[in-house]
């Protein structure tokens, strides 16, 4: 068993402003830990998590290849997340650098085709349009969930961008609602990118029926 | 931040996706830390074909290092190796600012963390095809009626 990241240093104060780790956050963790062999087995060089929040799933990530086994890149649109997953990986003694940034912008004109694990726990609950919007502008805390419309709106964004970052072997993780419609977003990564999917885990929650998906390159022969 | 990290990142917003790589330092000095940290040689060589070599060498140079060779070494002995890992991963930038020599915008680093958070009206923008006259009613996003995932009681805790 992979221990849970130690949290013990963020505080209410903390959780007031950034996403506390719930159960979409523990089924990815999971998730990740069912596929660890699989994943060491890659020898991943980049790992990007984007809205990394509390930087819990990175550090995470970072105990399955070790502090030293990957380059851990995070980004969220809250500065306050950004500070906190880096302070998560230096209590878990795991090096991340955390990017004030939305989705993956500063980064996709380098890392071209060059992750090799993409994480995202993305904002994935239905709400209107304008909540999503002004959520994302601002950057505060309701960023963590507000998705717009079918909680997909911010999902849809990096979606496009998948196919652009994974390196040959790259593996892809999103956590989905069933609101969010699964069979169309794997339909779509198929039809669009060729990009094959797979339901890894999956957990109820309260009103809450989480999934986490990995994506990856098809290959023929 | 790492210097890996400036080595990967670039501008690319509304108006600038184009030489916008290398981001220049701006008051980086006196806020530059070094923190120890285990090597990897192996992790050290696979990263380098995704680095830029000159851009790394002015990052250095900016931030008081001056240890690797100017032109990258053909071979990758056991003592460019030590220095990579140290330029690469154990400087870090603290405070400071960097420029994108493109568009001018400045960057700026505050506790180790790049700020290259769009305008928020870009933001609006890219996410949205809502007219911007919807801007205006834009706030800070206090007082707002949150919905569903958060009304949702949670276990927070996992069974290790
Ligand atoms: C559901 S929370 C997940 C946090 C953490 N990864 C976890 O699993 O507990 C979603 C995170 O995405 C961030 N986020 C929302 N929109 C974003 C965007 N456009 N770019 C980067 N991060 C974003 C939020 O600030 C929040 O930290
Ligand atoms: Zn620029």
């Amino acid at each position: 068993m992979i221990p849970t990241p130690d949290l013990s240093h963020l505080t209410k104060v903390d959780y007031d402003r950034v996403y506390e780790p719930a159960e979409d956050t523990f089924l990815f963790l999971d998730g990740l830990e069912q596929d660890a062999e699989h994943i060491r087995s890659l020898h991943p060089t980049v790992c990007l998590e984007i809205g990394s929040g509390s930087g819990c799933v990175s550090t995470f990530m970072g105990s399955i290849l070790g502090p030293t086994g990957a380059l851990y890149l995070c980004t969220d649109i809250n500065q306050h997340a950004a500070r906190c997953t880096v302070a998560t990986g230096r209590q878990n003694k795991i090096p991340i650098d955390a990017i004030n940034c939305s989705l993956t912008s500063s980064l996709l004109p380098r890392l071209r085709h060059s992750i090799d694990i993409l994480l995202f726990n993305p904002p994935y609950v239905p709400t209107d349009g304008e909540e999503a919007l002004d959520a994302q502008a601002s950057g505060n805390i309701s960023g963590a969930w507000a998705g717009g419309l079918s909680g997909m709106e911010i999902t849809n964004k990096l979606l496009e961008e998948v196919n652009d970052l994974l390196s040959p072997k790259g593996l892809f993780y999103l956590v989905a609602l069933k609101q969010n419609d699964i069979p169309a977003i794997c339909a779509m990564m198929q039809d669009a990118f060729g990009l094959k999917s797979q339901t890894i885990i999956q957990r109820r929650a309260g009103r809450e029926h989480l999934f986490i998906l990995r994506f990856e390159r098809q290959y023929v022969g | 931040m790492h210097l890996i990290t400036h080595n990967l990142l670039a501008r690319n917003a509304k108006g600038c996706t184009t030489n916008s790589f290398p981001l220049a330092f701006r008051d980086a000095h006196g806020q530059v830390e070094i923190q120890e940290q285990d090597i990897n040689p192996d992790f050290v060589c696979n990263v380098l074909p995704r680095l830029e070599w000159k851009a790394l060498i002015d990052a250095a140079c900016q931030v008081g290092d001056e240890s690797l060779p100017a032109e990258q070494p053909n071979m990758t002995d056991d003592e460019l190796v030590q220095k990579l890992h140290y330029v690469l991963m154990e400087i870090h930038i603290t405070e400071g600012a960097m420029v994108c020599s493109n568009c001018e915008h400045i960057c700026p680093i505050s506790n180790s963390i790049p700020n290259s958070k769009p305008d928020p009206k870009d933001s609006m923008e890219y996410f949205s095809t809502l007219p911007v006259a919807h801007l205006a009613d834009m706030t800070d996003g206090n007082g707002h009626v949150m919905y569903g995932a958060n009304s949702v009681a949670k276990k927070r805790a996992r069974v290790d």
